[in-house]
């Protein structure tokens, strides 16, 4: 190894790849096997945190930041000045090697700036994973980014050897794709969206009719998209979102609060806070609506097309809503406990679970995880409401902040500008305007 | 009847050892002051010397599982592997309310018995599986090595992970608190009790591997979105001496690799 020569490769193109959101190592299993190295467990393991509170899990690099293109908000656009450089496949595959066998990664997360073209991005890409599959028998989690316009038939060949591939759909909007990234169009990245989503879909029915039919992207395609660079409001994004989980089968949908490496007058100055509070709004809802079974029109509409920024999605659907309420925990279906502010799913289970065995009270409550503090407005057991707590909206309103929004405020204080100035009256009435 | 507050079971400190002493403050239907593995100098109670009996502890596991229910043992298991304070009363208070509940012992989670040991079982795995992120091996001669101090004794938990993992591998994983090492010889496993471990000095190339990947550490953090907060929350500071990215080199906190010395105690 020329430790030197990868020293450097490493630390420009960890630089170059770091602003992707996705790092995930799930979705799917795989048992380790005599002669091989390495395995994957569907969950997922992260391997560390960095700085950011990000997990780090794969080995996340672009195999290099030389780009003929030049979308404008990204640091590698062919018109920035920044240091280029590039991996050959093979430092890149025994790189990722002697970071597994010492237990640093799950795998590796692999992208790329468009170096001379589509095709010959890709196939260096292809090159790499059949080193690493095929000469170092790796079988840990390989994570590839499609490169948009290559020829489908090395993308086909890339699928067989990933576990999961994404295709970033970058801006919410195609308006704003045609305005910042010039050199791509919405067709060139749907293509192999569709591609791929079609591929894992005929190799499922493969694999049911051979058992040894080679899997396509078991662990299925994600997408991201930059959040904070253009005008589109949150329910745009939201229901674009649902979009791409439905027609794509999308495993994630991640969202990348825009951090301004580049001045351009299309964009947003580069002193601008990145929309931290704005993209974990995003997330909590993108969550309520895997899993809690909301749609992204119940949690927004045409009228407030923007979440609020003290409050999360779920306690402000739950105080527009006062008609759902109160739910019996002792007989409500799941989707209803589900609704509620400080249920979760875990507790929304264990409660279903533990009332099989005898009828539960309030009290008991806290001990299967549920946030008292936060749910006892919302619920009653042998049709108790809890005693202590007085009707007041200003109450209510207090304990629903205390914790989830006024300490996201102080400690994202400088983003708030992207909503109204917030004032401590202000903030009362936009709050109990709702109640 | 003799309810044994006065008396203190002493068992071996192992697993069966554990279930010896539970077979027979239940067969005596005794509650002890104390069940313990580590003898007092001076006695506070009358001591009761508990024979390990294999077959007996079998026994028992196979009565909880047809009895309480099936996946019972696993809780068990995760209470002897826990360090928590009074763990083996614990055992013998869950295992009295679940002989006489059956069936639905475990949804009967407001009962306090039943309630801590899902909270240790739980706290058990969460341990195992962090274990499975944050162990670093480094690599010498021929094996793969990594040394780690968890909250619990997890390695019996997460060498079959990485035995599936490594296959063609040999492994070495000393867990310093509870001076037990867990091997993996090409998938073959084996663990073993050891006071001390000390490993080879590193290779160059092992020393390259880790500043390369402290720099990847260092480099894929970005800076307009620090937060120590929900670094530390994820990654437990008690972690931060065994890993590799958090280390620098030749630092003096880091676990200690240096001398060529093994050895066991058997
Ligand atoms: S194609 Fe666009 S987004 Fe990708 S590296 Fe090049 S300039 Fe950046």
């Amino acid at each position: 190894m020329d430790f030197d020569k990868i020293y450097q490769k490493l630390k420009i193109l960890t630089d170059a790849a770091k602003y992707d959101a996705a790092c995930t190592s799930s979705g799917v299993t795989k048992k380790g096997e005599r002669g091989m190295l390495g395995s994957a467990s569907e969950c997922g393991i992260c391997h560390s945190f960095s700085a950011d509170g990000r997990c780090i899990s794969l080995l996340k690099v672009l195999l290099t930041n030389v780009c003929v293109y030049d979308c404008k908000y990204c640091v590698n656009r062919a018109s920035n000045d920044v240091k280029r450089a590039a991996f050959t496949p093979e430092e890149l595959a025994s790189l990722t090697v002697g970071f597994y066998r010492r237990n640093y990664i799950e795998g590796l997360f692999l992208s790329s700036a468009v170096i001379k073209n589509a095709d010959y991005t890709a196939e260096l890409m292809l090159k790499t994973l059949t080193l690493l599959r095929n000469h170092y028998r790796f079988n840990g989690y390989i994570h590839v980014k499609a490169i948009p316009g290559a020829d489908p038939l090395i993308t086909e060949k890339i699928g067989y050897l990933a576990d999961r591939m994404s295709v970033n759909i970058e801006l919410p909007s195609e308006k704003s794709l045609n305005l910042l990234a010039p050199d791509k169009t919405r067709k060139s990245i749907v293509a192999p969206m569709k591609q791929i989503s079609e591929g894992i879909i005929q190799s499922k029915s493969e694999i049911v009719k051979y058992r040894h039919a080679p899997a396509f992207v078991p662990a299925g395609q994600s997408t991201q998209m930059i959040v904070g660079a253009t005008p589109e409001t949150d329910l745009q994004i939201m229901r674009l979102s649902s979009a791409l989980y439905s027609d794509y089968k999308m495993k994630r949908v991640f969202f990348s609060a825009y951090i301004p490496t580049v001045e351009d007058s299309l964009l947003p100055s580069v002193d601008t806070k990145p929309p931290l509070l704005r993209e974990h709004r995003l997330y909590q809802a993108d969550w309520l609506m895997r899993f809690y079974g909301f749609s992204a029109d119940e949690l927004l509409c045409e009228s407030e097309p923007n979440f609020n920024p003290y409050l999360d999605p779920k306690c402000s659907w739950a105080l527009r809503h006062p008609e759902f309420f109160p739910v019996e925990i002792n007989t409500a279906p799941k989707e209803m406990l589900l609704r509620v502010p400080g249920i979760g799913v875990k507790s929304a289970l264990r409660i279903i679970y533990a009332r099989r065995a005898s009828s539960l009270r309030l009290e008991g409550l806290s001990k299967l995880g549920v946030v008292m503090k936060r749910a006892r407005f919302f619920i009653t057991a042998g049709g108790r409401y809890d005693e202590a707590i007085k009707i007041s909206s200003r109450s209510l309103i207090e304990s629903m902040l205390s914790d989830t929004a006024l300490s996201k405020i102080s400690c994202c204080a400088g983003q708030l500008s992207l909503f109204d100035e917030p004032t401590g009256e202000g903030l009362m009435k936009c709050i109990t305007g709702e109640m | 009847m003799y309810n044994g507050r006065n008396v203190a079971l002493v068992y071996d400190g192992s697993f069966y050892g554990l279930l010896s002493a539970a077979w027979y403050a239940l067969e005596n239907k005794i509650t002890p002051a104390e069940i313990t593995a580590k003898r007092l100098l001076l006695p506070i109670f009358e001591e009761k010397e508990i024979e390990t009996d294999e077959k007996k502890a079998m026994r028992l596991l196979h009565g909880i599982e047809n009895r309480i229910f099936k996946g019972v043992s696993k809780k068990v298991f995760a209470l002897w592997l826990s360090d928590r304070e009074n763990k083996e009363e614990l055992l013998l208070d869950y295992l009295r309310f679940g002989l006489s509940h059956g069936q639905k012992t475990a949804r009967l989670l407001t009962e306090p018995a039943v309630c801590e040991t899902e909270k240790t079982f739980r706290a058990v795995y969460n341990e195992a599986h962090r274990l499975k992120g944050f162990l670093r091996f480094s690599e010498f001669d021929g094996f793969l090595a990594a040394i780690t101090e968890p909250s619990c004794n997890a390695l019996p938990l997460i060498i079959g992970h990485f035995a599936r993992r490594f296959p063609e591998e040999n492994l070495l994983i000393y867990d310093k608190k509870h001076k037990l090492a867990a091997l993996s010889q090409r998938g073959e496993i084996s663990l073993f009790d050891a006071d001390e471990f000390f490993f080879p000095k590193r290779s160059l190339e092992e020393k390259h591997y880790r500043i390369l990947w402290r720099e990847f550490y260092n480099t894929v953090a970005i800076k307009e979105r620090l937060n120590e907060k929900c670094r530390k929350t994820h990654l437990p500071v008690r972690f931060w001496h065994q890993l590799t990215e958090m280390s620098e080199e030749n630092d003096v906190n880091a676990l200690n690799f240096e001398n060529i010395k093994l050895t066991f105690n058997d």
